[in-house]
Formats: structure tokens, C-alpha cells, sequence
């Protein structure tokens, strides 16, 4: 708990000291690795039972974060095994650290027609 | 209507849905009824599958449509709510819940593999029938800008409720 407190802090500080929008900044480009993953999230909406974007391209060390804006809980998770979020409450948020390159497709486990898929260079 | 077949019942419903409506469709307050009813229908069938049904995944499908329709319900109350509409009744509403309560009452009187494909036909085609309501009637006809962008916000959940079900009843070779 402390040390999610900390990594908050310190997401919330960088966030007040610059440009953090995703790809831009010189400034994160020296900064270590989770730093800049705590700054700079991907976002991927859960809406109207769809992963928006659906595809998405991040560097490897990129957090990811999923957020469900449907009034129903949903997942993210591998196909292949890597990762699975559990059940992502409706408002809630997910975030990953995706740190293998390769290219990684994930469902939603409670509705399997909902299909996305992660790049990770 | 005891014995009339699940999916027959279901057309019956959209046969009554566009009947009741044939002189200009529902209004918001009864469209904010008609949703409620749809979801809490849904809802009570699937309690009823997670403890009597017998395959682990009818179990299962029914435990998601209890959690699903309880979230679909509880933004088209708040939204309810937040726009100061009352639900109204309609002959819609009427049908929905009588012909849900005649489900719940078909199905209890079933067991094992009778109840799962009893279950997921009637699944089938009430998330068929819901979608086309939905389509030709509900989002056409709602006034509120809200209201229609909850209808069309939600309408993916049919779909892949109805695509899901479609899977397990094959799945049962029913």
C-alpha cells in the first residue's frame, strides 16, 4: 500500500511537471523506465462492450491501462496466458505493465465476443 | 400459453410490443419501464439457472446475466432518476413481466439437461426479440437524448448475450 502510495505521488508530481502526453516529452525520455510508465498510461476505453482502440502499440516497459466505462463488469485477458486483469468493475480501472515484446491478443472472459490485441515493441 | 413454446412466446412479445405501439411508439416514461422490465426479467431467469442448472456453463451464463442485467438496470435508474422521469406502464411492460413470470414458472418445473435447453432456447430468443424491440421501436422512438444514447450504449450487451447463449445452446446440441 505504501509503496503505491509512493508510485502515486510521484505519477501525480511528474504529471504537474510537464507535457506528459503519450510519446511526447524529452523530458521522460531520461527518466527511468516505471517512471515513465506511471506517467504516461495507454489508454484503452471498455465501451459499449468493445476494446477502443482494439489494437494498440506500446513500447515494451508501457503501462497500459484499461478502463471500463460500461455499467457492467468486464476483463481483459491473454489468450495465450500472459495476463488477466480478473473482473474489471464498471468504473473501475486496470493497469498493466507490458514488459515482453510480441504481439498479444486478449478477450473479455465474460463476453468472448469482445476482442482486443496488444503490440508490444 | 403454458405450453406454447419459449421462442414462440418471445415473437408473441415482439408481435405485442409493435402492436401496442402502432400509433406512434412508446414515450420515455414507458421506454424507461419497458427497459427495467426487460433487464429485471432477465435477471430472475438467470438466478434461477445459476442454481438449477446443470451444465457449468449454463450456470455460469445465467450468473452473468444476473450481473449484467443489475448493471444495465442500475444506469437506466440512475438515469431515470437523474432525468425526473417515472417509469410508466404500458402494455409492453405488462407483456415483458407476464411473459417472464410464465418462463420462471415453465422452467421450475423442469430438470437437468430439460431445464438447461429450456433455459438457453428461451435466452435465444428473448435476446433476439430484445434487440429488435430495441431497434425498431425503443431507440427510434426515445425523445430524450440521454435515454437513446443509454439505449444504444447497452444494446452491444444483447448482442453478446444473444451470440454467447447461441454458443452454449450448440454447445448442448440443443
Amino acid at each position: 500500500m505504501v509503496g503505491q502510495r509512493i508510485a502515486l505521488l510521484l505519477a501525480v508530481s511528474l504529471l504537474g511537471s510537464g507535457p506528459v502526453l503519450p510519446g511526447s516529452g524529452p523530458v521522460f525520455i531520461s527518466t527511468a523506465h516505471a517512471a515513465t510508465a506511471l506517467a504516461t498510461p495507454h489508454v484503452v476505453k471498455i465501451d459499449s462492450f468493445a476494446f477502443k482502440p482494439a489494437v494498440i502499440t506500446v513500447k515494451a516497459g508501457d503501462a497500459i491501462e484499461w478502463q471500463n466505462d460500461d455499467p457492467v463488469p468486464h476483463t481483459a485477458t491473454s489468450t495465450s496466458g500472459g495476463f488477466d486483469s480478473g473482473s474489471i468493475a464498471a468504473g473501475a480501472k486496470w493497469r498493466y505493465v507490458a514488459k515482453k515484446k510480441g504481439r498479444f491478443a486478449y478477450d473479455c472472459t465474460f463476453h468472448p465476443i469482445m476482442k482486443g490485441e496488444i503490440v508490444v515493441e | 400459453m403454458k405450453t406454447m413454446p419459449m421462442a414462440l412466446a418471445a415473437a408473441f412479445f415482439a408481435a405485442t410490443i409493435v402492436a401496442a405501439h402502432a400509433q406512434g411508439g412508446p414515450n420515455d416514461a414507458q421506454i424507461a419501464a419497458i427497459v427495467v422490465t426487460a433487464n429485471q426479467v432477465d435477471i430472475d431467469a438467470g438466478k434461477l439457472a445459476e442454481s438449477k442448472g446443470k451444465h457449468k456453463d449454463v450456470k455460469a451464463f445465467g450468473k452473468m446475466m444476473v450481473t449484467d442485467h443489475t448493471g444495465v438496470n442500475k444506469s437506466a435508474k440512475d438515469l431515470v432518476k437523474k432525468l425526473g422521469v417515472k417509469p410508466e406502464d404500458s402494455p409492453t411492460a405488462e407483456s415483458l413481466k407476464k411473459g417472464g413470470q410464465e418462463n420462471v414458472a415453465h422452467l421450475k418445473t423442469l430438470k437437468g439437461d430439460a431445464f438447461d435447453k429450456a433455459y438457453i432456447e428461451h435466452e435465444v430468443a428473448y435476446h433476439q426479440q430484445v434487440l429488435d424491440a430495441m431497434d425498431k421501436t425503443l431507440i427510434p422512438s426515445a425523445q430524450n437524448a440521454e435515454l437513446k444514447a443509454l439505449l444504444v450504449k447497452v444494446r452491444p450487451a444483447f448482442v453478446a448475450h444473444l451470440e454467447h447463449a447461441k454458443k452454449i445452446q450448440a454447445e448442448l446440441g440443443a
